[in-house]
């Protein structure tokens, strides 16, 4: 099934490139940074010279423009409410009017301004999906789990979190296997979907939701029994096969993201 | 064992916290599948995610099920494409994210009234509790909304005129919503009690 494929993937791209192989941590900060330098700009120079460096990252991470593109996609409605919204609704030096709808006019301001946000939105959206095209959802657990780990002084379940976030992955596809072999069950028996009224299609779906609940939460209960079969101690700190390493790379990339950031600063200022 | 995401008046539901953390994870799983769900019915096609909000709620009780919708929503952010129209950061900025942080606060109330709801027979108590939990989706979504409006696009909107955008398309599904689930909770609570 595609749809199970593309959410225990994610959005992975897999490629060879220095973005691919940094280490998840930095790219979980530097996103931050980035986007809270994004919203913080508000020069329109200093913006283009924000998205050149960020178009670099997309090049240096050697996916295909195209991706990016693709999950720009989702996000079209967003940027028609705001193209919309500013360009119908502020109040400013009319471009045009359209005289029987008086506040239908678009505004110089309305433009300026409506431009300037959906901008910064695409910069952001782009610069998550650099993160999201190439980590997999796994590292990005792994490297939420590292972050988080300071919390464990507060008493808060990091190693929890991490081993739920993981076993929710690996539950997905469970899911989609389990709905078909129910789905197929009942049509073997003559279940007919699809036909009748609201109250027999109201039937024909609880003759696939309840069996589904009830087999998926044996498989639940198997897990369990595994797991502490297998000497889980919940909250226990656990070792993993792949180790996260945090190098003179690591290190340097920071160092770049840093100069940046107060280099853009400087450009907001001057520019 | 005891469980350790214990708000106030929450209880255990299941005998250990492994076992917990595996419902969590699983309703999780549901919710993510349910945001790939869509029903065409009405204006607006629904989407089953809020009805899998509603049974994690009846399943964990009111602690771990606020927790289990809480990773739901970090996992998403993390970048698993587990919303409706994908995942990852970029998802504060877009408008319905307030529905988003209301799914802990549905799944509690659903788990604390469940409580109250088994206290008597029949469903009147039970629809009661799903409508209250519902409710909740929108009295943090929708103001949500209309800050976002106001702050992110710098807009103003009156709060009377988003609630009529943002609720009353969704109005249909959530009634059908709240019909499945009080139909569905009592035997999974069976199912799920033979588990423990």
């Amino acid at each position: 099934m595609r749809l199970l494929q593309d959410i225990t993937l994610g959005n992975y791209f897999p490629a060879e490139s220095i973005v691919h192989s940094l280490d998840p941590r930095f790219k979980i900060v530097a996103l931050g940074l980035l986007m809270g330098v994004t919203f913080a700009v508000s020069n329109p120079g200093a913006i283009v010279f924000h998205t050149l460096f960020i178009l670099t990252g997309i090049r240096f991470s050697r996916i295909p423009l195209v991706y990016f593109l693709r999950s720009l996609r989702f996000f079209i409605w967003l940027f028609l409410f705001t193209a919309i919204l500013h360009l119908f609704f502020t109040q400013g030096e009319p471009i045009f009017v359209h005289s029987p709808l008086n506040y239908l006019s678009i505004t110089y301001e309305g433009l300026e301004r409506g431009g300037l946000i959906s901008w910064r939105l695409l910069v952001v959206i782009a610069l998550s999906a650099l993160l999201t095209h190439t980590t997999t959802p796994l590292e990005i657990t792994r490297g939420m789990e590292s972050i988080l780990s300071p919390l464990e002084k507060l008493r808060f379940p990091v190693q929890d979190f991490s081993l739920m976030m993981m076993m929710s992955i690996r539950f997905i596809p469970v899911l989609s296997e389990e709905t078909q072999r129910v789905w197929k069950a009942q049509r073997s028996r003559g279940a007919d979907f699809g036909r009748g009224g609201l109250k027999r299609k109201a039937h024909t779906l609880m003759s696939i939701l309840l069996p589904v609940f009830a087999s998926v939460f044996r498989r639940a209960d198997e897990l369990a029994t595994a797991l502490e079969a297998r000497g889980y101690v919940p909250g226990q700190r656990r070792t993993s096969m792949k180790q996260l390493s945090w190098t003179g790379r690591e290190t340097s990339a920071l160092v770049i993201l840093i100069l940046w950031v107060t280099i853009l600063a400087g450009l907001q200022m001057t520019l | 064992m005891g469980f350790s995401y214990r708000l106030p008046g929450g209880y255990c539901f299941m005998r250990s916290r492994t076992r917990t953390l595996v419902l969590m994870s699983l309703t999780i799983a549901l919710t993510s599948a349910g945001a790939y769900i869509r029903i065409p019915i009405g204006p607006v096609p629904i989407t089953l995610q809020t009805f899998f909000v509603l049974i994690s709620g009846a399943v964990l009780g009111p602690g771990p099920g606020a927790m289990a919708m809480a990773t739901y929503i970090v996992l998403g952010l993390a970048g698993l494409p587990i919303f409706s129209s994908g995942g990852g950061p970029q998802y504060i900025f877009a408008p319905t994210f307030g529905f988003l942080l209301s799914f802990p606060v549905a799944s509690a109330i659903v788990g604390y009234g469940l409580k109250w709801a088994e206290r008597k027979e029949g469903r009147i108590r039970l629809v009661t509790v799903l409508f209250l939990g519902t409710g909740s989706i929108y009295l943090v979504g929708v103001p949500y909304l209309a800050g976002y409006l106001r702050w992110i696009q710098q807009k103003e909107v009156g709060l009377g005129s988003v609630f009529v955008m943002g609720m009353v398309p969704f109005l249909p599904g959530d009634l059908a919503k709240i019909a499945i689930a009080s139909w569905v909770i009592p035997p999974l609570r069976r199912i799920l009690e033979q588990m423990r």
